[in-house]
């Protein structure tokens, strides 16, 4: 119980943090709107090709704008010592983990919706099938993003080009979500693929429960001085 | 390692790698449809399992670290993952050479073919990572945490792109009925892997005694410093 009054806290402290200062969430909004508009530029997209491109445009929209926030998880800590404050805190090194999971995954799922929103209305993209069953392959697919993303901040945080270091980690890490993600999506825009949209999925869920498990046992390693 | 040891090891290698080039130039028999590009593939493979292999070793070594906090073992780790660079590197080289005339294309975005660029990604920017972090310890702790999640992805990459789309000759060894080498073939086959295995070991210790001794001039360093 006190692990999760835990993890709560140090979520809270980020949500008040981000609500404060908005450096992130409004940095990655506008970063990935700029990518969208880059992207109506470069492509014309007729209905037929929409199939075939929207779903990658959308998932490199997506995690492009994810790595910019991730960027700032951790290297925001180290500003005015409060790295410092959260290691002499009574928490549990995986309890930060999983806290800066969640709090990156509610900030990057918020930039994705409102960057989804711009992409349906630039390109006019129908889906086929549910909306419920996007909604479930952002959550998988963003907590994905997260899974790693949250512990590659946290080393690129304590290197030299801090900027440079996370999308070189981070970019081939998630290559398995980019590929389920948006095979997934063309199967909701109505491609025929061979593999189900269950098939898929399941396999983000695979990515999403080894990651959390590996990070949640790795942690404290990155934290050690 | 002694100097005796190492030489015999270089001995050892030397000899294997003579005999394995003789096996694949000479003593194989030429392959029916593809003709002598496919003798490419004694090496393609022998580099592809070493620098796997490699690879798995650093996976192993940096697991040994961050449990004994031993930075001797994180010596071999980063050596390893270097060698095995090498040797993805030649693996994707030599691919690309036979897929020109075999295929009519230097690169497809196939399963094994783009899983093992990911793995020379991941391990690329593991070695990257190591260049921007001035600490010792903490560039031992960092990267072998990037060790460990790196080779684990290497398996999920392999599935997603699998199901993804697959062009590569299946395995021809064991890979059901119609397959199988000629016994030359095998035989050179098989020669070549414990060869390149004892290529990999001899510049592993290489690597590891000069991994050692940078530590021994910095402690020369910090004693002349103290003077």
């Amino acid at each position: 119980m006190i692990y999760i009054s835990q993890i709560v806290s140090v979520i809270r402290k980020d949500i008040i943090a981000e609500l404060r200062t908005k450096s992130t969430i409004g940095a990655m909004l506008l970063f990935g709107l700029t990518i969208v508009v880059v992207f109506s530029f470069s492509f014309n997209l007729d209905l037929q090709e929409q199939k075939n491109l929207a779903p990658g445009l959308l998932w490199t929209a997506f995690i492009f704008s994810a790595i910019l926030g991730l960027n700032y998880s951790f290297s925001s800590e180290y500003e005015n010592g409060c790295m410092q404050g959260l290691l002499l805190s009574p928490i549990p090194r995986s309890a930060i983990y999983i806290a800066k999971l969640i709090s990156n995954s509610i900030f990057i799922l918020f930039s994705e919706l409102v960057i989804l929103g711009f992409f349906v209305w630039l390109f006019d993209v129908r889906f086929t099938m549910n909306w419920h069953w996007f909604v479930l392959l952002m959550v998988l697919g963003t907590i994905g993003f997260s899974a790693t993303g949250t512990i590659f901040s946290a080393i690129s945080a304590e290197t030299r080009m801090k900027v440079f270091i996370l999308p070189l980690l981070q970019l081939p890490m998630t290559i398995p979500v980019m590929i389920a993600a948006v095979e997934a999506t063309s199967i909701l825009l109505g491609k025929e693929t061979k593999f189900t949209f269950d098939a898929w999925s399941t396999m983000l869920l695979v990515y999403d429960v080894i990651f959390i498990t590996l990070s949640v046992m790795l942690f404290e390693y990155i934290l050690e001085e | 390692m002694p100097r005796i040891s190492s030489n015999v090891l270089l001995i050892i290698a030397a000899v294997l790698m003579l005999i394995a080039i003789y096996m694949v130039f000479i003593y194989a028999p030429t392959e029916r449809t593809m003709g002598d590009i496919q003798r490419i593939f004694y090496f393609h493979v022998s580099s592809a399992w070493v620098g796997f292999f490699a690879f798995g070793v650093t996976f192993f070594y940096s697991a040994a670290f961050l449990k004994k906090k031993d930075l001797k073992w994180d010596n071999i780790a980063v050596s390893s993952a270097e060698i095995g660079l090498l040797f993805t590197t030649i693996t994707l080289i030599t691919g690309s050479l036979w897929a020109r005339p075999v295929w009519g294309i230097w690169w497809t975005w196939d399963a094994r073919l783009t899983s093992t660029l990911v793995l020379w990604l991941i391990y690329l920017s593991y070695l990257m990572l190591r260049n921007y972090i001035e600490s010792e310890t903490k560039r031992a702790y960092l990267s072998s945490v990037v060790g460990i999640i790196g080779f684990t992805n290497v398996f999920l990459v392999y599935f997603s792109i699998r199901w993804w789309r697959t062009q590569h000759p299946a395995p021809v060894i064991a890979g059901g009925s119609g397959s199988g080498l000629a016994p030359e073939m095998q035989l050179t086959f098989g020669f070549c892997l414990v060869a390149f295995t004892a290529l990999y070991v001899y510049i592993l210790s290489k690597k590891v005694e000069i991994g050692r001794a940078g530590w021994e001039i910095e402690d020369i360093y910090r004693t002349l410093d103290d003077k």
